[in-house]
């Protein structure tokens, strides 16, 4: 195998056990609250077992020796010799947390054991009485924990030296597994009649005794085993010593033993009513064992086999069924069974074929897909982003051909150029409908489900509600809510902030919620939704609720606010104070929150995604925060606009609605513009003056407007004209422009020209700032 | 003669070990995310074997077992089955659904290779290494 197939391997690796990891935490979770629930039970069995055996095949062995630990007591609770307790589900979520760093540390990991893995194997260890000694009895024998003995034969190909591989190195990984005896057979090299020092020619014997599973022994050879003769035998007492070709005879007997058994599932479908299914299935098994047959040269078998398909095919075409067959077909299958050289079915096997049961009723309905294991694709988040960008200039670049067109329509005297304008027309269509279809496409590989951040919030609630001991349940929903990836990657931290200050200054103490009659479980509940093209995620606590008058207090005494500047904030606004650096309203600082640093996490890390935070409060009843985020953050649609000769374009998303009005509605009230707008009067701002472009075109009488919608409310936005929508890839500003906050970024054009986006959300608020101290007149106005 | 397998696997890992395992053993292989997605790449091509998980979110693997087979267009295609699910219950429904052959997960590659073979009637040796010959 090249380097790049086992890398390959083990990134996808990585991928699937995170989910596994992600997946088994949820199961937990749920396993504290429902630890008598077997389904439960079997996920977390069934999860630990996969990270197990794949993590072996992808040559994570220290990952998978320490799963087997922990997938031990698992099987435990699943055969009821043990029942799951609080304690155990830390210390499993504790494992989680090591598999995590094993994954980590990867196929390289030395032996040394982590702080945190010899915690959790301590912790288990009360569940497991027989962790360090040798039993056969309740595991699996090839998961074996306890030492056994492997007899290996490693002869490597001669030329393995041109692989890449070193024998050397690969005794050496055995000697990590536990006590080696290792022979080394020269005898090849003796008799080399040309020593060849490229090639190797020798052979080995080793014998290790090992507490790690089987696998973990494979595992060292896995990938050098097509290429070199690897021989690996547990040496048990009954079975000390097969070959190579004994082990091929033992596969052949499971799987002509497989066959048999699905005969006898047949049969019994057969007799419950089911004919035409139980036939089909007998044939399926008889075909199957005369193919294995074949495979493995066991004439025998062969022949025993095709007796039975024979007898099938009597009553498949249109022969009778009935006791008389059945036995028959019974009797062909034993003899099938001596020949094959398998032991002969006990009398209590056959009477429990002869007996009729529930196993042979109709087969049950697909089970329901199980938990949260949706299908997903991963994509390279590189290869997604240059998707992205030329979906994006694939936009941008047909946005140029009509107007490519209209130009050659203007020039054209003769029909040529004009059939040829229209044929570009046609074929700009063309591009346009492509161009949105990859569009779409690929905006829908970015969109993924906020649930990837949502799931990460059970445990942490849970760990919050132990160590801050109180009782605090955790209510999510909406996790099917998609979300740009960007987003759902950087708004954890927020959220996580979030969560952490509900849970430690929102819900209240036990006894003070019992004291004030509140339902002994606090709640935080977590939920998301789309509302057009924002997505909402909110928060919100049952606890005690922030009080403003305390929080403006606070503020000044810390000084981070003026006396005024408190006085002046309605109720929200001091709420959002809890949101400035260095702000902390506790006078304890606990372990979990309450530094003072943190929540202004949430204003940077939202503003950042272009979001806003809302936040409501009631004292006594809770409070809510209320994220608001765009869905997706990348392309968009926005307006050309002409402003003293120049060009920018406007967000689409923040405008209401364009206009023309009359140049003489505008009027002056208190130093500001006002105009009249459809019944409302708005608040009116000349572009030209906000970006400082000189004077507008004064020969208009008609005024063309932009009803701006700012979160600091509405306003009109006066320019010279619109020059139509067109679809942008926002890309930001660097060096001295990224900090002129008028811009939000600059858009490339589909004639390749950069135009200027215009940060309209916030240009009024800037506006009104710099007028208190400056009272310059604006641009010439109409009056 | 290569033989073209279809691998379904809803887990990206096992998608690209077994057809790894496979490919190394000379043969062709093709992958499925699920059943239904198996489904259409079953009638794109023909196959010799099919490989299939069974639990998969969309469409599990009976139920993928189960229409190929009501299709009456592959009633000799092998099917087996490669789960971590290993108790006889669940053996009984993949056989009953119209699986051939019923391999416990995880599987070395050497025995799933000589499995596969046994459930094709060939040698292991045709499969494996074809390549050199």
């Amino acid at each position: 195998m090249e380097l790049g197939d086992l890398e390959q391997l083990q990134a996808s690796f990585r991928h699937e056990a995170a989910d596994l990891l992600i997946d088994l935490g949820g199961a937990l979770l749920q396993l504290e609250q429902e630890p008598l629930n077997a389904e439960v039970v079997n996920r977390v069995f069934r999860a630990m077992h996969t990270l197990k055996g794949s993590g072996a095949s992808a040559g994570f062995r220290r990952l998978a020796n320490f799963v087997h630990h922990v997938e031990e007591v698992f099987n435990r609770i699943r055969n009821q010799q043990l029942q799951s307790t609080p304690e155990l589900i830390d210390a499993t979520l504790k494992a989680c947390d090591c598999c995590e760093m094993l994954l980590e540390l990867g196929s390289t990991a030395s032996d040394t054991p982590l702080p945190l893995e010899i915690e959790v194997l301590a912790a288990i260890r009360p569940f497991l009485p027989e962790m360090d000694k040798a039993t056969g009895k309740t595991q699996p024998a090839k998961m074996a924990s306890g030492p056994a003995r492997y007899k290996i034969g490693f002869r490597p190909n001669r030329e393995i030296f041109f692989s890449g591989t070193d024998p050397a190195s690969l005794l050496l990984e055995l000697t990590d597994l536990g006590e080696i005896e290792i022979r080394c057979d020269t005898a090849d090299l003796l008799h080399a009649d040309e020593f060849d020092p490229e090639k190797c020619y020798l052979c080995w014997e080793v014998c290790v005794e090992t507490k790690q599973p089987e696998d973990a022994v494979r595992a060292v050879f896995l990938f050098v085993e097509d290429d070199c003769e690897v021989s690996i035998e547990r040496e048990e007492p009954a079975a000390s010593a097969r070959t190579e070709s004994k082990n091929k005879d033992a596969r052949f007997r499971d799987a002509a033993e497989q066959c048999f058994t699905a005969l006898g599932f047949a049969l019994e479908q057969c007799q419950s009513g089911d004919e035409k299914q139980g036939l089909g299935t007998a044939h399926r098994a008889a075909q199957t064992l005369i193919s294995a047959g074949k495979a493995h040269g066991h004439a025998g078998a062969t022949a025993a086999a095709g007796e039975i398909l024979a007898a099938i095919l009597v009553v498949q075409q249109g022969g009778i069924l009935d006791a008389g067959w059945l036995l028959n077909v019974r009797l062909l299958i034993e003899a099938a069974r001596i020949a094959v050289g398998a032991p002969a079915a006990a009398p209590t096997a056959i009477s429990s074929q002869l007996a009729p049961t529930k196993a042979a009723e109709a087969p049950p309905a697909p089970e329901a897909a199980t938990g949260a294991a949706a299908a997903s694709i991963r994509v390279d988040a590189v290869k997604l982003d240059a998707l992205m960008r030329l979906a994006g200039e694939l936009l941008v670049a047909r946005g140029a051909l009509p107007a490519f067109a209209e130009r050659v329509e203007l020039i054209a005297r003769e029909e040529s150029p004009k059939s040829m304008a229209k044929e570009m027309r046609d074929a700009g269509a063309k591009v346009s409908r492509l161009a949105d279809d990859l569009q779409a496409t690929v905006m829908s590989i970015r969109m993924m489900p906020v649930r990837q951040v949502f799931q990460r919030f059970p445990r942490l609630v849970r760990d919050l509600a132990r160590n801050l001991d109180k009782n605090i349940e955790l209510h999510v929903s909406g996790e099917e809510t998609e979300l740009d990836k960007t987003v759902i990657d950087r708004i954890g931290d927020p959220l996580t902030h979030i969560i952490r200050n509900a849970a430690d200054h929102g819900i209240e103490s036990k006894a003070d919620r019992a004291q004030k009659g509140k339902s002994a479980v606090g709640r935080i509940d977590l939920s998301a939704y789309t509302r057009g093209s924002t997505v909402v995620i909110e928060v919100k606590d049952d606890g005690k609720g922030l009080d403003p008058a305390k929080l403006k207090r606070r503020a000044v005494e810390k000084g981070l606010l003026s006396e005024s500047a408190v006085a002046a904030m309605d109720e929200e606004a001091a709420f959002k104070i809890i949101l400035v650096a260095g702000f902390s309203t506790v006078d304890k600082v606990t372990d979990v929150s309450g530094r003072g640093v943190g929540m202004d996490v949430v204003r940077n890390g939202v503003e950042a995604l272009h979001g806003a935070v809302h936040i409501k409060s009631e004292i006594g009843k809770g409070t809510r925060f209320r994220i608001e985020l765009p869905a997706s953050l990348l392309v968009s649609k926005a307006i050309r606009v002409a402003v003293s000769g120049h060009e920018v374009v406007l967000p689409i998303d923040t405008i209401r609605n364009m206009v023309k009005i009359p140049k003489s509605v505008v009027r002056t009230v208190q130093g500001q513009q006002i105009a009249p707008v459809r019944g409302t009067v708005f608040p009116m701002l000349w572009l030209a003056h906000a970006l400082s472009f000189g004077r507008m075109e004064e020969r208009r009488a008609e005024l063309a407007v932009a009803i701006i919608e700012a979160a600091s409310g509405p306003y009109g936005l006066v320019v010279d004209h619109f020059l139509g929508e067109v679809e942008i890839v926002v890309k930001p500003l660097n060096g001295v422009l990224a900090k002129v906050p008028e811009y939000v970024g600059a858009a490339i054009m589909g004639d390749g020209k950069t135009v200027l986006v215009v940060n309209t959300e916030r240009l009024f608020s800037l506006q009104r700032s710099a007028a208190v101290t400056q009272n310059d007149p604006p641009v010439a106005l109409p009056h | 003669m290569k033989r073209n397998v279809l691998i379904v696997d809803d887990s990206e890992f096992t998608r690209n070990y077994h057809s790894y395992i496979l490919r190394e053993a000379s043969f062709e292989v093709v992958t499925a995310v699920d059943g239904a997605d198996a489904l259409e790449k079953l009638y794109s091509r023909s196959f010799d074997l099919v490989l299939t998980d069974i639990n998969m979110a969309n469409m599990d693997g009976y139920e993928f077992i189960r229409r190929v087979r009501s299709s009456g267009d592959y009633d000799d295609l092998p099917i087996v089955i490669i789960s971590t699910e290993s108790e006889s219950e669940d053996k009984s429904r993949g056989f009953l659904a119209g699986a051939n052959f019923y391999i416990v997960k995880p599987s070395d590659p050497k025995p799933l290779i000589e499995n596969i073979c046994m459930v094709l009637g060939i040698e292991v040796s045709e499969g494996g290494h074809s390549g050199d010959a």
